[in-house]
């Protein structure tokens, strides 16, 4: 009688007796009551709809509150006059040999240096207008091998001035320049800026 | 209304005719319409076809048997909640699997589980299968101990791959899922699941060189 072959031992053999592994019946009756216990739990805690939506806005604001806040600071930053406008191209550059940093201060002071002998009387019908005024904004000072510059820029573009005519006057440039455009409008045409 | 019966004892007839595993997948798919339409006891019926295949998988992925029961309920709980966006695009124990294999695979990759391992009973038809019989009469060891034995070598052996390795050798080779299957299963190519398979097996004989023969 031929001896029988042994079986061979392979990877997937062995792999197999896993296959009969399983737990004892009584292990399942412990695994529904606990499955049932956890899908009842779940059941309880199923969030409603309102939840739902305080859930979502809840993390929508972790979101919206830096995008609102960025937003905010943008606009109350931006949208302030002062620092969004753009500064003419034709500013006003006061050169000064020495260190002389005395800002023109006031509009006055600006005009009445600028202006020519000819438009000294205009000057003079401004001298003593009630709203002839205007606002600054941009100094800088700037440094070069051999002198120091100073720069202040007109913000409001016009000065509207009531003259004693009654007639609006308005200087439609910064400061240098302003000599030049000064200029004679009806209230009608008055400029806004 | 003949129409429509007409049309039911046509499916009935063709689903009879049609494959065990075609039935059992439009039994399943019958089951997830009545969970989706609010009958849970359709859902236990699922759990009971279910939970032993699960919890084998996730059993063989963890070696302990408290985790697993965690994790299968877990993966049983997931697929009750979402039951409703299931849109049949796959079986359902494919579905079904997935959740259970994500589930595991998420908890041993936070490494949350418990470190020591648990056995299980081994049938009296593998305590006397052939391998049983050889390996006994090689080692001159009594079956009952050399059963416990091969287990917790299996079971180590099992453990020093890598999760997504150890889960396809247990879904191919413990589960009897096809490549396709598992590839559907793990989100992954065919190849891909191919080239784990042949990695892990290697890994494994290294393991286990003393037994193979």
């Amino acid at each position: 009688m031929p001896k029988k072959e042994p079986t061979p031992v392979t990877l997937e053999k062995l792999l197999q007796l896993k296959r009969a592994e399983q737990p004892a019946p009584e292990f399942w009756e412990s695994f529904d009551k606990a499955l049932h216990a956890r899908r009842l739990q779940k059941l309880v805690e199923q969030p409603s709809p309102w939840a739902w939506w305080s859930r979502s806005l809840r993390r929508a604001a972790y979101v919206l509150t830096p995008m609102a806040a960025a937003a905010s600071f943008a606009f109350v930053f931006l949208a302030d006059p002062e620092r969004s406008v753009d500064p003419p191209a034709s500013a006003a550059v006061v050169s000064a040999a020495e260190f002389d940093f005395a800002p023109a201060s006031t509009l006055e002071f600006a005009m009445a240096s600028s202006l020519g002998r000819e438009e000294g009387a205009l000057a003079e019908r401004f001298a003593d207008t009630s709203s002839a005024h205007s606002r600054f904004v941009d100094e800088t000072i700037s440094m070069s091998s051999d002198r120091a510059h100073y720069r202040k820029v007109l913000y409001t573009p016009s000065i509207h001035s009531a003259a004693r005519d009654g007639a609006v006057h308005y200087v439609a440039e910064p400061i240098a320049e302003a000599a030049s455009r000064v200029g004679t409008a009806s209230s009608a045409r008055m400029r806004h800026f | 209304m003949a129409l429509t019966q007409t049309a039911t004892e046509q499916l009935t007839t063709t689903a009879a005719a049609d494959s065990p595993v075609r039935s059992e997948a439009s039994e399943d798919a019958i089951l997830v319409q009545r969970v989706q339409g609010g009958d849970v006891a359709a859902f236990d019926r699922l759990v009971v076809k279910y939970r032993e295949r699960l919890f084998s998988i996730v059993y063989n992925l963890t070696s302990n048997r408290e985790d697993a029961a965690d994790l299968t309920q877990e993966a049983f709980i997931k697929a009750f909640s979402s039951i409703g966006r299931f849109k049949g695009k796959s079986s359902f124990f494919t579905w079904l699997y997935r959740i259970a294999v994500n589930t595991t695979l998420s908890q041993l990759k936070k490494n949350r589980l418990r470190r020591f391992f648990s056995l299980e009973n081994i049938n009296d038809e593998a305590s006397s299968s052939e391998i049983v019989e050889a390996l006994s009469v090689k080692t001159r060891t009594e079956k009952g101990a050399l059963v416990r034995e091969l287990q917790e070598r299996l079971n180590e052996a099992l453990q020093k791959l890598s999760p997504k390795h150890r889960t396809v050798v247990v879904l191919f080779e413990i589960e009897g899922l096809s490549h396709q299957e598992i590839s559907e299963i793990m989100n992954c190519s065919v190849g891909t699941v191919r080239s784990r398979l042949h990695y892990a097996k290697q890994q494994l004989q290294s393991y286990l060189q003393d037994y193979i023969r």
